[in-house]
């Protein structure tokens, strides 16, 4: 069957009968996403490593009880949230509220006149539209480092749903939040990855 | 979030001379672009909004900026898995099919998650 893709329900039947290939398909396909999840949690790269794995052994003990009403990509993620949370609390570290005001403005007040309207308005990116269509390797590195910047609780929201793909139903389930938190988390965390471009595009 | 939907002190448009977008101002405009791409704006404030970015370069720019710092992200691949990592993993499965209780850090249990 050279060449074609398992779709992870496949794997998930492959699995439940002992096929251990499965299940280095399946390692090969989410780990590295698992773990760079887990890193919103913690700073600790062995940490996060660590909750990774918890997550494979929570995904093996709970087969029998998985359903596929979610996704196993959502389900995964899931078990490492609840991972992350249990084993950052045994190390005594609290998981941080977001300290900012989710009434508080994503753009800077002072860029507006007493009207509302823009006083300092957004310098257009170079080719911003072109870049729509195209791969831009800097900017994705830029990005990427920009998201790994942001507070934790919108660190995750934007990694699951912008990164990682995740329906905003999806991140709700998987991080526990009404979809007003979900909305107002992407929207703090996207607003505040673009300030950080801007302000690298305005120093470069 | 609270929306200062109606603001008191709005009517100053930012965009060209002669338009009708003035139910916005660009302040608050900002603030929809989230709400706006989940497409969970009300139909007359989704209108409202659309208005306004057709008469305003400015936000329409921003709204540009911030599709593209979306869709930029969806690009950044995870790490390639490290062969030390996989085998690690792999003796986790065989440890967990020789006794599935006793393969665990801490003895702790993560799968007491239903996917329902």
């Amino acid at each position: 069957m050279l060449g074609r893709v398992e779709s992870d329900d496949e794997l998930v039947v492959r699995l439940r009968i002992g096929d251990q290939d499965a299940f280095a398909v399946l390692v090969d396909r989410y780990h590295t996403r698992l773990t760079r999840f887990a890193h919103s949690f913690t700073p600790r790269a062995e940490l996060a490593e660590d909750i990774a794995q918890e997550t494979w052994l929570g995904l093996l003990r709970g087969l029998d009880r998985f359903e596929g009403r979610a996704s196993l990509r959502t389900w995964l993620f899931q078990i490492c949230a609840n991972r992350a949370r249990t084993l950052a609390a045994k190390e005594g570290r609290l998981i941080p509220v977001d300290p900012t005001d989710p009434d508080a403005p994503t753009v800077d007040p002072a860029r507006f006149g007493p009207d509302g309207a823009w006083s300092q308005p957004p310098s257009p990116w170079p080719d911003a539209a072109a870049q729509e269509q195209e791969q831009d390797a800097e900017l994705v590195e830029r990005v990427r480092v920009a998201i790994t910047r942001l507070p934790d609780s919108q660190q995750q929201v934007v990694t699951l749903r912008d990164v990682e793909g995740l329906s905003a139903a999806e991140v709700c389930r998987v991080l526990e939040l009404t979809e007003g938190n979900q909305r107002v988390l992407l929207h703090r965390g996207r607003a505040r990855v673009r300030a950080l471009l801007e302000q690298e595009v305005a120093t470069k | 979030m609270k929306l200062s939907w109606f603001a008191p002190w709005r009517g100053k448009n930012c965009g060209p001379a002669g338009s009708e977008s003035a139910d916005l101002v660009c302040r608050e405009a900002v603030e929809l672009v989230t709400a706006y791409l989940d497409d969970a704006l009300e139909p007359g404030q989704r209108a409202a909004l659309e208005r306004h970015l057709a008469g305003c370069e400015h936000c329409d720019e921003y709204f540009a900026q911030i599709r593209l710092v979306r869709q930029t992200a969806a690009q950044v691949e995870p790490e390639d898995l490290a062969p030390a990592a996989r085998v690690d993993l792999m003796a986790l499965y065989q440890q967990w099919r020789v006794d599935p209780e006793s393969a665990s850090s801490d003895g702790s249990d993560a799968s007491d998650i239903a996917d329902s």
